[in-house]
């Protein structure tokens, strides 16, 4: 006979039935078909879990069956507790905070309540597979060990690396190359030792690679706290009309960067075609490979050309390229431009800054000389040709 | 059987003759290598640093061909002594110290002898603090320009800077810097003569140290594969006496005069309007209304028209002996030879007489001037014009008339 379960979802099949047809009448056309095969399909389910309760007899244990009492997974007492929902309750707490305060609290909270999810509904799953614990445990640990692993291995490695890289960016930027020589070294010789020594404890080797794992992650995180070493900006700018280059101080405004972040770039720093260096007010150049210094440089037509400034002076200032003067007819009006580029303000006491820039046309095409100058700094100027 | 032995014996004479095929073949490569006439051949140094280079190869090349020809006489041998003829399995030996451990010391040993003189060969040439010269080198799609900073170049003075293209000319037995640099793509500089090859790379700047030690033509390529036409992108080393140099140099530094033939005068105007928007002619002046010349002088704007942003300065073209990219020869097959063929002592003279009316090869010009894309390969047609950001790579097709090609040929013919 139907069990009570059954006859519920056998009744709810029917009914979303009925529904549907009436939806489909009522609304007519196609304009219903949504909801009739929305309906339709909730029947389908309703009816699945009608065959289902009726095939299990809602679950239940027969009286009638002495080993079924006895033996039957719904028979078996809870197996232990469970951290899940624990952890699936923080997580929603995460998920709450962080749609209050940082995105990215919220999506470590999403994270770890599809984890707790996945990890909970497996768990209630297993431990009710069999009569047998040590069979269910088994079962438990062929799902979700291929997914544990990789995703913890990730993480931890995660961990490390992020909290390196913290202890890197503390660091000073002279000790950071000592510390990377010290910890590359530790690696190889720990790595020799453990390959040297096979018969090293196993309890031993994960002993040394857990305190090493620890003391990464525990340093990096102080060091996080602490906050990183001071690391100097290097946009530079360029205006068509060099209000913002031809200031002794700050300038005002948003300044496009001329060179789209390539003054971060190693590759671009390595290719310095020339170093000019402000000193006692006297600003010289010194081209590579070329010895002495230089009044005035000759610069490809069209070429990148990647110079340094260095800034010996106690006062904080900036290197302008002066790139020459314009005329240009906009909308029929003649309008003059005097294109310059420029670093930010370089600190005094040896800063330094990386300018990148391209100078298309020759000099003769302009009506003022190309040249380098330093703001607010009488006579500190390098003529640049191009020829 | 005479039936069955003949398809045999006709496979044999197919094999023997694919035999002696090879052999010529290999042959003839060979002796290729003895050629004394290559014009970049790297066993002919003709300057300090090429000389270094050579006298490091030479002996590494020596010990690599003996341990070369040990190997292959070695395996040569083992295959033809113990080939399998049904024998038996000689006995299977383990491990033998003493030969392991002279195999691993022997090559330890000729590496170490090869590579300490390597190392001390690349720290030479590497030098440039004894430079007395400076040329700004930069490779485009598909032509090399140079550019002479403002200087004492070996004792030469240069008073403005001057640019020319496809010939590096150079004064001899002076210590030249080169700084190499790129316009487009990664091209590579290489007179084999005169030194090893340096990577051309934008935005960064490699020094390459050059010295001719004769005055002569010293030939060159481009290395790297840098696009359509990168086979027809060389370039010619010319070495001049420091004497010589100087005239050189005057002699660049001097504005374009004034036409002063008829065909030539009309060429000027012509060039004024279909080439000077890519091509400077330093000294070449706007025209006023009344025909005559203004004080304004016509400036190239290449970054407007080509990717490279640039386009050879044409000023002094009848000074060189090649055009496009060093690919045709301005002068006819016979001037060519004499130049190239000329004695150190003579070389000089000649090459600065540059291209004479009855040395001119006329022929090649034209066609350039006529269709230069059809000439040398170039993404330089308005379609591709349209995919590269309005831009060309290379010299367009101006589809200039007869007339008007004439004109140009005799205003440039007066480029010297």
């Amino acid at each position: 006979m139907f069990t009570t379960g059954s006859k519920l979802f056998l009744g709810a099949t029917v009914m979303a039935v009925v529904a549907a047809v009436v939806y489909g009448l009522s609304t007519g056309g196609s304009s219903g078909w949504l909801g009739v095969m929305g309906l339709l399909s909730a029947s389908l389910v309703l009816a699945f879990l009608f065959g289902v309760n009726y095939y299990t007899h809602d679950g239940n244990v027969s009286a009638m069956s002495e080993n079924a009492t006895l033996d039957a997974p719904a028979a078996q007492p809870p197996v232990g507790r469970s951290m899940w929902p624990v952890v699936a309750a923080v997580a929603v707490g995460a998920i709450a905070v962080g749609a209050q305060s940082k995105p990215i609290v919220f999506k470590a909270g999403v994270v770890v309540l599809v984890a707790a999810a996945v990890e909970w509904m497996v768990q209630g799953w297993s431990e009710r597979a069999s009569a047998d614990p040590a069979y269910n445990a088994g079962l438990r640990k062929r799902i979700l060990h291929p997914l544990e692993f990789p995703v913890l291995a990730a993480a931890g490695l995660a961990a490390i690396i992020y909290s390196f890289s913290r202890i890197m960016l503390w660091i000073d930027k002279s000790g950071g190359p000592v510390v990377f020589i010290i910890a590359g070294a530790l690696v190889l010789f720990g790595g020799f030792l453990f390959a040297a020594k096979p018969s090293l404890k196993k309890g031993v080797v994960t002993g040394v690679c857990a305190i090493a794992a620890l003391g990464i992650v525990s340093t990096g995180a102080v060091m996080a706290v602490d906050g990183q070493r001071t690391i100097e900006e290097h946009p530079t700018t360029r205006s068509d009309n060099g209000a913002a280059c031809a200031l002794a101080g700050e300038g005002s405004g948003t300044q496009a960067e001329v060179d789209e972040k390539g003054s971060q770039a190693v590759a671009s720093k390595s290719g310095i075609a020339i170093t000019l260096v402000l000193e006692n007010g006297t600003l010289t150049a010194h081209e590579q490979a070329l010895p002495g210094t230089l009044k005035t440089v000759t610069i490809g037509r069209g070429n990148i050309v990647n110079v340094i400034f260095k800034n010996h002076d106690a006062e904080k200032r900036r290197l302008t390229v002066n790139m020459g003067e314009f005329t240009q007819v906009i909308n029929g009006t003649t309008v003059k431009q005097q294109p310059k580029a420029c670093t930010t303000l370089v600190r005094g006491k040896d800063g330094s800054q990386f300018l990148s820039f391209i100078l298309p046309k020759p000099s003769r095409a302009s009506t003022q000389p190309y040249s380098f100058t330093v703001p607010g700094v009488d006579g500190a100027e390098i003529g640049i040709t191009v020829p | 059987m005479s039936g069955v032995d003949q398809p045999v014996s006709t496979v044999r004479s197919v094999k023997q003759r694919a035999g002696i095929a090879f052999a010529i073949i290999a042959g003839a490569a060979l002796l290729g290598g003895c050629a004394r006439n290559a014009p970049q051949d790297t066993f002919q140094p003709a300057g300090e640093n090429a000389q270094k280079i050579q006298n490091l190869q030479l002996p590494v090349f020596i010990v690599a061909g003996i341990v070369g020809l040990i190997v292959f006489g070695v395996v040569l041998f083992v295959v033809i002594r113990y080939k399998d003829r049904g024998q038996e399995m000689p006995k299977q030996t383990h491990g033998r110290p003493a030969l392991e451990i002279a195999l691993t010391i022997l090559p330890a040993v000729i590496l170490i002898a090869v590579g300490i003189p390597t190392v001390s060969t690349v720290f030479s040439l590497a030098k440039t603090g004894d430079t007395q010269c400076v040329i700004n080198v930069t490779g485009q799609q598909w032509w090399w320009e140079y550019e002479y900073p403002v200087q004492d170049c070996g004792g030469v003075n240069i008073a403005e800077p001057i640019v020319t293209s496809g010939e590096l000319v150079l004064p001899t037995k002076v210590h030249v810097l080169l700084r190499v640099t790129s316009n487009d793509v990664i091209h590579s500089y290489w007179i084999p003569k005169l030194n090893g090859k340096r990577d051309a790379v934008p935005g960064r700047i490699s020094p390459l140290r050059m010295e001719a030690d004769q005055p002569g033509i010293y030939a060159g390529q481009c290395t790297e594969f840098c696009g359509l036409s990168h086979a027809r992108m060389r370039m010619d080393a010319v070495g001049l006496t420091p004497t010589d140099f100087g005239t050189w140099v005057a002699n660049q530094l001097e504005l374009a005069p004034k036409p002063t033939d008829a065909t030539a005068l009309a060429g000027e105007d012509t060039f004024r309007t279909q080439c000077s928007r890519c091509h400077q002619v330093n000294g070449l002046m706007e025209e006023n209304a009344d025909g005559t010349n203004s004080d304004t002088p016509v400036i190239a704007y290449p970054d407007l028209y080509e990717i490279s942003g640039n386009a050879p300065n044409l000023t002094n073209l009848m000074t060189r002996t090649t055009f496009a990219g060093a690919t045709w020869d301005l002068l006819t097959d016979e001037c060519r030879k004499t130049l190239h063929d000329a004695p150190p002592d003579k070389f000089g003279a000649l090459y600065l007489k540059g291209v004479t009316p009855e040395c001119f090869n006329e022929a090649e010009l034209r066609e350039w001037i006529r269709n230069a894309p059809a000439k040398k390969p170039m993404y330089s047609s308005e379609a591709q014009k349209t995919e590269n950001g309005g831009k060309y790579r290379g010299m367009p097709n101006l589809n200039l008339t007869d007339d008007q090609i004439d004109q140009i040929i005799a205003y440039l013919l007066e480029r010297k």
